[in-house]
């Protein structure tokens, strides 16, 4: 039998890798469009499927690639901030009764999520902070993104880490008293 | 399900989810780039040919061609050409003749005419041609060898 755990971390990861790539590209084109960059596209160049861009100067490259890597991350952080949210608020085995009642009310209680499924999220939203994190490094090192970009992402990656751990230290606390 | 196929599937699925996480930093490193022509010249012919009147040149691939009408019995025309390496690297060009009497040579010393030279890289070099005796009019066809 398949790992549960598994392929419920692929299900989870499908839909942040898309938003991410969309992200990309979005950022790009908008950077272009509002900076008139010039550009030229290949279609069919990565994954067989998409497309790649190719800039005139080094200059507009850097100003495209430093725009377009801070929406891609700007689009982690929010998917980050969202299972966040949703794990200190909206989490089954803590949420308040009166905020529970409400949300019954109003017809929203698939908002509250149990354990298993918020913590694969986070899990690969987590991951996903991180890896472009890191790659915004990288690319500072080969002075391509400002490093800006760099340093404030690696403080929200981290800032964001580290309340998600308030709540898995919350979640241990209360499997404790039970 | 025997314990092997068991095992593959697991791995095949750790491999897909690797793959998803990998694929959109993939994406974010590779889809852009900067374009640019790439010179895969290992040298530029520059003509100054255009401040000498008489003197026209021409070419045909890799084979140049100088006409030319000189007013004395020998002439000297300096600095018709300018050989640039485009390249990373120090190159060594030759100046080869294949027909003509004119002598076609690196520099604008006419003393000491020097039909092989070696230039450091993103440098310049003249190309001059003298002609010593022979009809007014004449032509020399060389090639550039590296």
């Amino acid at each position: 039998m398949l790992s549960k755990s598994i392929i419920k971390l692929i299900d989870e990861a499908i839909i942040p890798a898309v938003v991410l790539i969309i992200g990309k590209m979005l950022g790009l084109f908008v950077a272009s469009s509002l900076f008139h960059l010039s550009f030229t596209v290949k279609n069919a160049q990565i994954f067989w499927i998409l497309p790649r861009v190719s800039f005139t100067t080094l200059s507009d490259y850097i100003k495209a690639e430093n725009y377009s890597n801070l929406t891609m991350f700007m689009v982690a952080m929010l998917g980050t901030l969202y299972v966040i949210v949703r794990a200190h608020f909206f989490h089954e085995s803590h949420i308040t009764p009166k905020l529970h009642a409400k949300l019954v009310s109003l017809n929203l209680d698939r908002i509250v999520a149990p354990s298993y499924h918020i913590y694969h999220q986070a899990a690969i939203w987590l991951t996903f902070l991180w890896l472009t994190v890191i790659f915004l490094a990288i690319s500072s090192f080969l002075k391509i993104t400002y490093p800006q970009i760099s340093i404030m992402a690696f403080i929200i990656a981290a800032n964001f880490s580290w309340v998600f751990a308030m709540d898995i230290e919350r979640e241990i606390e209360i499997s404790k008293e039970i | 399900m025997n314990h092997f196929t068991k095992i593959t599937l697991n791995f095949l699925s750790i491999v897909l989810l690797v793959s998803l996480i990998a694929a959109p930093i993939y994406f974010a490193t590779s889809f852009a780039k900067v374009a640019g022509v790439k010179n895969a010249s290992k040298y530029l012919i520059v003509s100054q040919v255009d401040k000498f009147p008489n003197l026209t040149l021409s070419q045909t691939a890799d084979l140049y061609k100088l006409t030319f009408s000189k007013i004395g019995e020998s002439q000297a025309f300096l600095d018709i050409l300018i050989i640039n390496n485009p390249t990373t690297e120090s190159q060594t060009y030759t100046i080869n003749v294949s027909k003509g009497d004119a002598k076609i040579f690196f520099g604008h010393d006419i003393a000491n005419r020097q039909s092989k030279i070696s230039t450091p890289a993103g440098s310049s070099v003249p190309i001059s041609l003298y002609s010593q005796g022979g009809t007014s009019d004449q032509f020399v066809e060389f090639s550039i060898n590296y």
